[in-house]
């Protein structure tokens, strides 16, 4: 499970949403392995990071550039 | 806000996916999109009425099979059918304000008191650690 890639996420977040606003960012190994413009599901992100990160700690985000202004 | 990873059961693939979670003490159930719900093939059962900020909500319950870390948790949820215009990114011409950004529940899950009350007070202090 995502730990690792996780705890980078969390970390550089605010740069995420410097450089990849409004994207969905599939994290793996300390860098960003894909960006997505389109918005996905989890299980379509899924089907694509285990493509790409097989076997391998990944996860994901969506780098919204004002959400968390927004939920109540 | 505090964001974590965990993994969902998909009965339809039979397998786990991993979901990034907000953690929200303010929420009795873990609460998932229909529009995921229904390609996970989760079962819903009955309806359930919430309140909301200022009417109820009707929703509906669903049992979740989570595995965070090296626990494995059978939880309960619930079901929000998000209208389908909130699923994407606000266009130009919408007449409503609403933010820019899809519904968080697009891509997320929440995770309520359902969840929070089934880990250690470890794990739950390492959880609230991240808001410092």
């Amino acid at each position: 499970m995502g730990l690792e890639a996780r705890e980078w996420i969390n970390r550089h977040l605010s740069e995420l949403r410097k450089s990849y606003p409004n994207k969905t960012v599939i994290v793996c190994e300390g860098m960003v392995v894909k960006a997505l413009g389109e918005v996905l599901d989890p299980v379509e992100i899924n089907e694509i990071a285990r493509k790409l990160c097989a076997g391998k700690d990944w996860s994901y985000t969506y780098v919204a550039e004002q959400e968390e202004e927004y939920i109540l | 806000m505090i964001l974590i990873d965990l993994e969902v059961y998909n009965n339809v693939k039979r397998l786990y996916e991993l979901f990034e979670a907000i953690v929200d003490t303010g929420a009795t159930f873990c609460v998932i999109g229909k529009h995921v719900s229904d390609k996970m093939g989760l079962v819903q059962v009955e309806k359930l009425h919430l309140w909301q900020v200022d009417s109820p909500l009707i929703l509906s319950r669903v049992n979740l099979k989570i595995r965070y870390k090296e626990g494995e948790y059978s939880v309960e949820g619930v079901v929000v059918d998000i209208n389908e215009g909130y699923l994407r990114p606000a266009t130009v011409n919408e007449i409503c304000k609403r933010p820019q950004a899809p519904h968080p529940l697009m891509s997320r899950i929440i995770l309520g008191k359902s969840f929070l009350d089934r880990l250690t007070e470890i794990q739950r202090k390492e959880i609230f650690a991240r808001l410092s």
